[in-house]
């Protein structure tokens, strides 16, 4: 206590003596200076925050600041979050991965480099469960990475593909990262109408992670998978499909109106538990506290994450950074596709260095109302975020995904990096049509709302 | 000492964890008590958002002291893994204070705003407005321990000499990223 209590003298310095005009870069100064030195993101925002307040000479700076971050969480709509999050917890814990991966062997498996094809598809669907691609990293990937050795294939690819392919639970609905932005946004962004937007890119995404796949599987000469006789198959899709509902009662509901997204998510956490306790019996009562553990867990550490980013965002917004961002953009070119080279660059660019949470919540609210001024649709932007930041996953120095699969497979992050190259070359073609072609994005949500 | 700080702080991190899985279950039974009144009953229930929204703040607030007592909320490895042990260390201490003083700011931000709402009630449940900033000053006792006690005993250094043996803050399933 004594040292805590020291260590504050220097902010009532500051209080008196510096000028109006450092805000910004105070606020940007101490956040990025603590996040250097290792303090975790969420207190370095918070404290730069109260840093600022301070400099900026508001009147109750301290008050002030744990207001906004107790309002930052007071939202109904931010309920989704907990809700999904449990929800995914709930279902891999049930053993989701391995009927997705049984599921989509039915379809994919015989093509050459079957095991990599059931892989990409797998983490489609359990990014529509989970929406997280660490988690279908480490869940498909710890069954998968092995059964892939054991049948001929390079462990290398192994986990190219297990890791790409995880990016797509990031886009496909029901993704938390894409209701991070739409409250990073202020909620003028539709939530669903951001799932929606979603659904195309992810299934693009896939079906170009497969493409890449199967040509280096060719090339290689890796098998083709084995194939599923019939009853067994019915029973397999029958098993998935109860799974695979919970996206659908998201989405389903959130689209027809007759749910918000709130209440959806959880009907979806009551549903995933109906499934996993009593229909796959895969989860016993007992093991809901190390479930409900681990969701506490990844939760709030995303809340706390939404709490001090929505402090830092005041002060954002009352320096008016947005705008300064804005003019500085347009005076470089004020042509559309020149802009978001610049903005996808940028956003790649903190993708490598920073996680997605931190990132969605901090960049949302300067750089979209550069993008909408120049016309681009929000929900679009949106889309564009996700996969910026889902290919930073993937990306050395931060690159959470990219870890886990090296954890999986044992392997070291060099070689994964020199072996991703060709991966890397998709998604970055795939980021680059997104980006160009918005009726990728916007086809749904424009068909369902209009 | 540390040992008798520790076991208070263990017995006071599992009564917290509980609160927590408590509202989270809490928080789905009331959201499914809203679909059920509006979709069946057709009378949607008037309090189940106002509780909802409070019970939010306390989760989510509380819940994210577990990570600065576990280390385990997002934090960038990159740049200090460059550095020499020594001056690695000292930072690691004086990042640790800061978050304690972290947790000092929101005890005296939050207790005002308890004062301040003290007479106020909820429209719907009639409930005090104050329990909307409870969790402020409780978050930030909670995270002053838990800052304090990773300063102590050399908790700040062999959290600085960890970098070296581990490729990721969280490298477990759902581990607080995505």
């Amino acid at each position: 206590m004594q040292t805590a209590l020291t260590v504050i003298s220097p902010h009532q310095t500051l209080h008196t003596e510096v000028n109006p005009d450092m805000g910004p870069l105070v606020l940007l100064g101490v956040f990025l200076g603590l996040v250097v030195l290792r303090m975790p993101i969420a207190f370095a925002l918070g404290i730069a925050s109260f840093a600022t307040a301070f400099v900026l000479d508001l009147p109750q700076p301290i008050q002030f600041i744990c207001q906004q971050m107790a309002e930052g969480i007071n939202s109904f709509s931010l309920l989704t979050i907990p809700f999904f999050i449990l929800a995914g917890v709930i279902m891999s814990e049930g053993g989701i991965a391995v009927r997705l991966i049984d599921f989509a062997n039915i379809f994919v498996g015989f093509i050459r480099g079957g095991l990599a094809m059931v892989n990409v598809v797998a983490s489609m669907f359990f990014g529509g469960i989970t929406g997280s691609s660490v988690a279908d990293a480490s869940s498909i990937g710890s069954v998968m990475i092995p059964m892939m050795e054991k049948e001929g294939y390079d462990r290398d690819y192994a986990v190219d593909v297990t890791i790409t392919a995880s990016t797509q639970g990031i886009l496909v609905p029901p993704s938390h990262n894409a209701i991070i932005y739409c409250l990073a946004a202020g909620g003028g962004v539709s939530i669903g109408r951001v799932f929606l937007g979603g659904i195309i890119p992810g299934v693009f995404l896939g079906l170009m992670v497969m493409l890449i796949a199967y040509v280096i599987a060719s090339r290689r000469n890796y098998p083709r998978g084995r194939r599923v006789s019939l009853p067994e198959a019915m029973r397999i899709t029958r098993e998935a499909l109860l799974g695979l509902a919970t996206p659908f009662i998201i989405v389903g509901g959130i689209i027809s109106g007759k749910f918000t997204a709130t209440e959806s998510s959880a009907v979806a956490v009551v549903w995933a538990l109906i499934v996993t306790l009593f229909i796959y019996r895969s989860l016993r009562i007992p093991d809901l506290a190390r479930v409900f553990g681990q969701s506490v867990r990844t939760i709030s550490t995303v809340m706390l994450l939404i709490a001090t980013a929505s402090a830092f965002g005041k002060m954002i917004a009352l320096m008016d950074l947005p705008a300064i961002v804005m003019d500085a953009m347009l005076s470089v070119s004020q042509t559309p596709w020149v802009v978001l080279v610049m903005i996808n660059i940028v956003l790649l660019f903190l993708g490598c260095i920073m996680d997605m949470a931190p990132t969605i919540l901090i960049v949302t609210p300067v750089l979209l109302p550069l993008v909408t001024r120049i016309g681009i649709d929000p929900v679009h932007f949106g889309i564009m975020l996700l996969l910026n930041l889902a290919i930073g996953l993937l990306t050395p120095p931060v690159g959470s995904t990219l870890f886990v699969g090296c954890a999986i497979g044992n392997i070291s992050i060099e070689k994964i990096v020199k072996s991703l190259l060709p991966f890397y070359l998709t998604l970055i073609i795939v980021l680059i049509f997104i980006t160009y072609v918005p009726a990728i994005t916007m086809f749904l949500p424009n068909l369902f709302f209009k | 000492m540390l040992r008798l700080i520790d076991a208070v702080l263990n017995l006071i991190t599992i009564l917290f964890k509980v609160l927590t899985q408590l509202l989270l279950v809490t928080m789905v039974a009331v959201i499914m008590w809203l679909v059920i009144t509006r979709q069946v009953l057709h009378r949607a229930s008037s309090w189940a958002e106002e509780i909802s929204l409070v019970m939010i703040i306390w989760f989510g607030l509380i819940g994210a002291t577990f990570g600065v007592r576990e280390r385990y909320h997002l934090r960038m490895e990159l740049f200090m893994k460059w550095m020499p042990r020594r001056p690695r260390r000292i930072i690691a201490w004086v990042v640790d204070a800061l978050i304690a003083v972290a947790g000092v700011l929101l005890i005296v931000g939050g207790i005002p705003h308890i004062l301040l709402t003290m007479d106020q009630t909820l429209p719907a449940t009639k409930l005090p407005g104050a329990l909307r900033y409870i969790p402020l000053p409780v978050t930030g006792a909670l995270i002053v321990l838990y800052g304090v006690r990773n300063m102590l005993g050399g908790g700040s250094a062999a959290d600085a000499d960890s970098i070296d043996s581990h490729i990721s803050p969280s490298d477990t399933p759902h581990g607080g990223k995505s």
